[in-house]
């Protein structure tokens, strides 16, 4: 499959394996910014909607002096082949061309969840319930992302509230487009280590344009040729290998998440 | 030419129209507009609209005391983001932290006071108002009052730090018989443990890492919970390459797998392994030499020796009892001794004599009083200084059964009390215990009288900075909402209490208000005349002496400044003692090591595994958290599960298990049930067990639970045999 150079002006995300801790701040951060709400008590890591999911890698025994490490998996923003649009009978997923944004609108979705079925990264979630917070914490929510209802599917779509408020921003001090510096996901703003860097690869002041062409950059599922917008380093070749399911899983590596 | 309309014209119409009406964009719109429709059900959420404004104030959920950025829409508050901060460089708030303007609107908050009465089928609950419910707290403590021999009066803090705790230390003095009952663990312990080996009378001591070559951490959970966490943050974030992290943990938690180097330790050895490093530094004279001159008890015999103590842990002994190669435990002790500025610590909530042998380390390679490790700091200025206050008692030193009244402040996020512990202090009969809590009692909290207080963010607090930062600094957690909501603070209702029985001898502070209390707070640090006052709105630092009045201090307070004091001199000649200041103090700790050194740590071949407690899910659900951290807890396998029994590969095949395995966990106390989860982080020969499965096989052991850090501690360690469940 023919590999594609993402546009420097499109957005990119850095995450840095080595500097995740697995606090989850990232992923309380995701909720609350996206109107994400508290899990129904039947919820489990498989039925519940976690945009942003940090799950835990271990080597097995064979780890190189790092025998785990935390991974967090937001959807990977595919540049090529996005297997959600191909596969959605409603066109409620579409790629934005300026930003390379994958989106969701959960106003076209049916629910039929073909896209759950194709996305190789396992990064869409169905909503299983209605979105129920405890009374009053409604007033809490974030004016700037609507809330969805039960039986649409629903994903990462980098804070795209954030990236229409930065536009916004933009248009009133008479600029045509926003500064990519203020624009910002919430995981990223929440990460204590910084582990999770994001940007344009253009734009040199964050710092994601080089990283992203470094030798310890990799990306997941590379043979698909989805040609994610998501990056991850790692100084450690087990989980640059892991993360090309190129290791032989007799090994043992558990993945929790 | 005939227009006779015929059944197949019919036909035709119907087919061309209904192939038609699918060409049209109508069943599309209609889809839309169906899908539309379906998402404006009237209890889809409404979004609240308004002016978008920013609101700086401070965290009170741990004693951190992180700075916050509050994203306010018409005045509520609607995510909470970290902000620059004068002790630590930039708060970034933890998970916990993040979704804290939640915590007024947690399921469990109560707005009424109740009074909870056992009945044949279980605990029946009665609203009341809080003045009815003071009224009948009041008669007890009247009773008393009069009658001593009914039993003790006493108000349990769950969080002992800063203003409040000195204000209710003062207000029970004027109580007669009162106690004031303090965990037996809690923060600051580390840092305070340094007192009893250093000379400085008075001093008190903060961490600098900003030149730390060499951090040495003994299960400290470095990333995550209370205490030591926004420090080393900072450090790894601004300049990670220069900050080596060595972190000894028996399993790899999540400080292991981000530090550098893992060093994987049997637990419970943790004590041999820092004495087995002395020994080495000692032994290859590494130890700084300025330092060695001012512990006066590295060489000298009497009443204890230090030398002699340390020779019993040489490395090939260390080795086999830690379960770390002898090779690593020297080169760890070189690296640690020679890569400077160096710092070992260990957990608040670790054994008394693991944290002593830690603080040996830092004596040895030059830590303490030196920029970059261990600095000396000057105690908040205090508002009443010299005022008589009832001194602290802690929890394993009140007599069992000896309580007729224990009022509990609960206002801290979370507490780290063994609640059996502290109803084993309680007379058999008649013993009433009041929780002051925003929310109700947990699962397994059996308590008499509920009275509300505010939720986090609700009302003004003061929130002088955690024990670990290395210049004392005070900030005012303003409250996100502008209506006040009903309710008020423990110490008041302790005023209430006691001035409605008659118990109180002196009517000092009846009448104070929240706000005057931080006024006297803001008036001694005015009065000191020295620090720097810094406003997260401009990012600028400007000197308190500029500031003209005590109210202009206190205004720029409530905005969301924060006070920091001046850095002191950290170079000290101060001598330090290795084994403890005090005789006492060296004969414990001397007393600890040898029995350790006779006993160690074995099993029982019936008991071959054993145990490692985690925090898990079951302290996030219960605990007073918001709902939100479903997402880390619930919605994802993140962190473990009080369900599942971890084990490592070789274990579980070694007792011939399968992961998702039901299998029962045998104790000497008791049994329980668990699914096999494989996972190899977890040491080989233990067993990880969550808090809620050690009820059941250790019922009567207490524990100290950290839970936002996940760490749990047993006095004792406890060994298991597993088998499989007869389906």
């Amino acid at each position: 499959m023919k590999s594609i150079e993402i546009s420097p002006s499109q957005y990119v995300m850095v995450i840095d394996a080595d500097r995740c801790t697995g606090c989850g701040a990232c992923m309380v951060a995701c909720a609350i910014e996206n109107n994400v709400a508290p899990a129904h008590p039947d919820a489990t890591d498989r039925t519940g909607v976690t945009w942003m999911k940090v799950v835990k890698v271990s080597s097995g025994n064979n780890g190189d002096g790092k025998p785990a490490c935390y991974l967090p998996l937001p959807c990977q923003q595919c540049a090529a082949e996005t297997p959600c649009v191909t596969v959605c009978p409603q066109n409620a997923v579409e790629v934005d061309q300026q930003t390379g944004i994958v989106f969701q609108m959960s106003q076209r979705c049916l629910g039929c969840r073909y896209c759950m079925a194709a996305c190789p990264y396992h990064a869409r979630y169905f909503n299983w319930w209605d979105p129920e917070w405890p009374e009053g914490m409604e007033q809490t929510l974030n004016p700037d992302v609507a809330p969805r209802m039960r039986g649409v599917v629903e994903k990462c779509n980098f804070c795209h509230g954030r990236y229409q408020a930065a536009r916004a921003s933009a248009a009133e001090h008479g600029q045509a487009s926003s500064d990519p510096v203020t624009y910002e996901p919430a995981c990223a703003q929440a990460c204590p280590t910084r582990a999770i860097k994001f940007g344009t690869p253009a734009n040199n002041e964050q710092g994601v344009g080089d990283l992203v062409h470094s030798s310890s950059a990799f990306r997941l599922l590379p043979r698909l040729g989805t040609e994610p917008r998501v990056y991850y380093l790692s100084k450690h070749k087990w989980i640059r290998q892991m993360a090309q399911m190129e290791k032989e899983t007799s090994t043992g590596e558990e993945v929790h998440g | 030419m005939s227009s006779a309309l015929s059944r197949r014209n019919i036909l035709k119409l119907a087919g061309g129209s209904a192939l038609g009406f699918l060409l049209s964009p109508m069943p599309w719109k209609m889809l839309d507009d169906i899908s539309i429709w379906t998402q404006n059900w009237s209890w889809i959420p409404k979004l609240r609209r308004g002016p978008v404004t920013h609101k700086y104030t401070s965290c009170t959920l741990c004693p951190n005391a992180c700075r916050v950025n509050a994203r306010m829409i018409s005045e509520t508050p609607v995510s909470l983001w970290g902000a620059p901060d004068p002790c630590v460089g930039h708060s970034y708030l933890c998970s916990v932290g993040l979704a804290g303007h939640h915590l007024a609107y947690h399921p469990s908050r109560v707005r009424n006071a109740h009074r909870f009465t056992a009945t044949e089928n279980g605990i029946s609950s009665e609203q009341l108002s809080v003045e009815d419910a003071i009224a009948h707290i009041a008669k007890i403590l009247h009773n008393i009052h009069v009658r001593p021999e009914e039993g003790e009066f006493a108000l349990f803090d769950c969080r002992p730090h800063g203003m409040v705790s000195d204000i209710q230390q003062i207000f029970l003095s004027h109580v007669l018989g009162a106690r004031y009952i303090v965990p037996d663990h809690h923060e600051g312990r580390f840092m305070r443990a340094l007192m009893e080996m250093t000379e400085d009378p008075g001093q008190s001591y903060g961490l600098d890492f900003s030149r730390t070559r060499t951090l040495l951490s003994f299960g400290v959970s470095l990333f995550e919970g209370w205490g030591i966490s926004p420090l080393v943050v900072e450090q790894f974030r601004s300049r990670r390459e220069e900050f080596n992290i060595i972190q000894i943990d028996h399993h790899q938690s999540s400080s292991s797998i981000v530090a550098d180097t893992h060093i994987a330790i049997k637990p419970g050895t943790e004590m041999a392994l820092a004495l087995g490093l002395a020994h080495v530094i000692v032994g290859e004279r590494l130890y700084d030499p300025a330092s060695a001159a001012r512990a006066v008890d590295l060489k000298r015999n009497k009443p204890f020796s230090f030398m002699d103590l340390t020779r019993r842990f040489p490395p090939g002994r260390v080795a086999s009892v830690t379960g770390i190669p002898e090779d690593v435990i020297v080169r760890t002790a070189r690296e640690f001794a020679s890569n400077r500025p160096a710092t070992a610590i260990a957990d608040d909530f670790a054994p008394a004599e693991l944290i002593h042998s830690v603080w040996i380390l830092n004596h040895l390679v030059g830590a303490t009083g030196k920029n970059g490790s261990v600095v000396q700091k000057r105690p908040l200025p205090q508002p009443w200084k010299g005022a008589h206050r009832t001194p602290p008692t802690r929890l394993r030193n009140v007599p069992d059964h000896s309580l007729r009244l224990l009022m509990i402040d609960a206002s801290a996020a979370d507490t780290t009390v063994s609640w059996p512990d502290l109803r084993r202090k309680m007379r058999a009969e008649n013993a009433t215990i009041v929780l002051c809590s925003p929310y109700r009692p947990k699962r397994g909290e059996s308590v008499d009288y509920l009275i509300p207080i505010h939720a986090p963010y609700e009302t003004v607090r003061a929130n002088p900075s955690g024990e670990y930062v290395a210049t004392s600094a005070f900030q005012i957690s303003t409250p996100l909402w502008s209506k006040s909501e009903e309710g008020c603070e423990t110490w008041q209702i302790l005023q209430r209490v006691v001035s409605a029985s008659g118990a109180m001898t002196k009517e000092e502070f009846a009448q104070l208000e929240p706000e005057e209390l931080l006024r006297l707070q803001c008036d001694a640090i005015f009065n000191s005349k020295r620090g720097t006052i810094h406003h997260p709105n401009n990012d600028e630092t400007i000197p308190l002496g500029s500031v003209l009045s005590s109210g202009d201090f206190y205004a720029t307070l409530m905005e969301g400044a924060a006070w920091s004091d001046d850095g002191v001199a950290t170079s000290t000649n101060g001598r330090l003692f290795l084994m403890g200041k005090s005789t006492s103090s060296a004969q414990r700790f001397a007393e600890s090591v040898l029995a350790f050194d006779n006993a160690g740590i074995d099993s029982n071949p019936s008991f071959p595994l054993l145990v490692v407690p985690v925090g898990e899910d079951v302290a996030a659900r219960f605990g007073h958290v918001s709902p939100i951290l479903s997402k880390i807890y619930q919605e994802s396998d993140l962190k473990p599960r009080s369900r599942f029994a971890y084990l490592h590969h070789e274990t579980a095949r070694r007792f011939k298990l399968a992961a998702e395995q039901r299998v029962i966990i045998h104790s000497p106390h008791g049994a329980t049930e668990a699914i096999v989860r494989c996972d190899s982080s977890v040491r080989p020969d233990t067993v990880q067990l969550s808090v809620s499965q050690l009820d059941a096989i250790s019922p009567t052991r207490p524990r100290i639970i950290n839970s936002y850090g996940g760490r749990v501690y047993t006095d004792q360690p406890i060994f298991v045999r597993i088998e499989r469940a007869r389906s």
